[in-house]
């Protein structure tokens, strides 16, 4: 071959491009990541999980969960929103200031009824300064930072997913298929403990057209001693054990349990700004156990 | 490069030989194409290669436009701000200088504003003061400070929230003490002067923490 170094050296430069930007790269950005504070609270960010939930991983491992389950969310947009909660003793008065520092706002501010909201404004420091306004007339808003695409509007997350999440896995998940819904905020959506496990057990007892398979070897079925076990399974109809039985998770359910419960990525970082729910998230649906 | 015909040899056969022609002008027109798509779609999706960049955000200034109010209390210090214009700083001007030739002592440099406890500001504010007062080393006497707290509009609720947002803006900007008054706390600093009754003096003062 004539040129051989020449073809040598062109394939080599042009792997070792992409190799610098695709791995050395982002290596050197986030390789070295750490937990961050939260914004604006300042709370640690992530939490490090219990020693049940990291078992808890390895279960969701073993048992494929991430062939069925992303933990990934995407995000198509951000919109800041105003919403004016007190119109305090001069409702006039708040009109004007609205109308003065947001006129788009005030078109459709009638102010009879409160907390009303008041429309989207292009970023932060306009919202700021119509909620200063607002407040400089004596009623009061509040500003909500709101992610939107179609992952935020099913609720499986409240704001897209960065690197700072997975920060303490120690085998990333993120999973490429979605047989099954999203689970990064699985912790926050279906926060109760015995409809995780219920759900694990037969998923058609909680969601009735789940195309989930069950997991009945995560737990045991038993004769019932001389009290029944505290953790046994609240099951009735065509998924009752047979009379005088038991269905008790094993230590592994109650692990991978503990994992789905900590999943949860809601906290408003600075790489993805979101403002939290006020309040805190409540258990989910009701456990249909008729 | 193009392969031509050229002279024939001997043999029958035809020499291939290599001759250089321009490149097309539509292959120009489409490199630049795929380089202005390049450029486009690296500026909406390659964050300017800041690892705090993720779509759909596009640059550290997008997403600073997005980025929450990291000081909660701003807006209760800016209607502070507001308020202080309107009814302080007609003596004590927008610069907290006082105006010492008609006996209005400066908020700058003085040791009632940066008092840790807000409660003498609230007295001071809520009902004004006659009487000699001290102001870094310097006695002013000839003023008496009106009952401006309570000649605010409003019922007990408001006023108390507005003589506390006056007391933020006062110790945070000319005080640099962190952190605001809460309307709760003035309330309860005026319910505890409800019976006292004209202005107090420096003394009267000085017994509150």
């Amino acid at each position: 071959m004539k040129s051989g170094s020449l073809v040598f050296l062109t394939a080599f430069v042009a792997l070792a491009f992409s190799w610098t930007g695709f791995v050395l790269v982002p290596q050197l950005q986030l390789g070295r990541l750490e937990a961050a504070k939260t914004v604006p609270a300042g709370d640690a960010y992530p939490v490090a999980r219990s020693g049940q939930a990291r078992q808890g991983a390895e279960v969701y491992r073993s048992l494929g969960c991430v062939y069925c389950h992303s933990r990934q969310i995407g995000q198509q947009g951000t919109t800041v929103e105003v919403t004016l909660t007190s119109v305090g003793t001069n409702a006039a008065n708040v009109l004007s200031a609205i109308q003065k520092a947001a006129p788009h706002l005030a078109a459709t501010a009638s102010l009879a009824s409160v907390p009303q909201v008041l429309g989207q404004v292009a970023d932060t420091a306009l919202a700021d300064d119509a909620v200063t306004a607002i407040a400089e007339a004596g009623g009061e808003a509040t500003v909500a930072i709101l992610p939107d695409g179609p992952d935020i509007r099913r609720r499986w997350g409240r704001r897209r997913s960065v690197a700072q999440d997975y920060l303490y896995d120690p085998v990333v998940q993120p999973g490429i298929r979605r047989f099954g819904p999203d689970l990064t905020d699985a912790g926050a959506t279906r926060a109760s403990a015995e409809w995780q496990l219920l759900h694990l057990y037969a998923p058609k007892t909680v969601v009735p057209d789940s195309t989930m398979p069950g997991y009945p070897f995560l737990f045991v079925e038993r004769k019932i001693g001389k009290t029944p076990a505290p953790d046994a399974l609240p099951l009735s109809g065509t998924f009752a054990p047979p009379d005088g039985h038991e269905v008790v998770p094993t230590e592994e359910a109650q692990a991978l349990v503990a994992y789905l419960l900590s999943l949860r990525a809601d906290a408003p970082l600075y790489e993805s700004p979101v403002t939290p729910p006020p309040a805190p998230a409540t258990n989910g649906v009701a456990v249909a156990t008729k | 490069m193009k392969t031509e015909t050229s002279q024939p040899t001997g043999t029958g056969e035809i020499e291939p030989t290599v001759t250089m022609t321009a490149i097309p002008v539509w292959l120009m027109a489409l490199l630049f194409v795929l380089l202005f798509f390049g450029a486009w779609y690296f500026d909406l999706y390659g964050g300017w290669f800041d690892a705090r960049v993720y779509a759909p955000y596009r640059s550290v200034p997008d997403l600073a436009r997005y980025q929450p109010n990291s000081d909660p209390d701003a807006n209760f210090v800016a209607f502070g701000k507001k308020l202080y214009s309107e009814n302080c700083a007609v003596c004590h001007m927008e610069t907290g200088v006082g105006n010492p030739a008609n006996g209005c002592p400066p908020l700058i440099d003085s040791e009632w504003v940066h008092h840790e406890a807000p409660d003498r500001m609230i007295m001071l504010i809520s009902r004004g003061l006659t009487g000699p007062i001290t102001v870094n080393g310097k006695v002013y006497n000839t003023g008496t400070m009106l009952a401006v707290g309570d000649s605010l509009p409003g019922d007990e609720k408001e006023k108390s929230a507005k003589i506390a947002a006056i007391a933020s803006y006062v110790r945070r900007h000319f005080g640099e003490l962190p952190g605001v008054v809460k309307p709760d706390h003035a309330e309860a600093v005026r319910a505890g002067i409800k019976d006292h009754s004209g202005y107090f003096t420096a003394e009267d003062l000085m017994k509150a923490p």
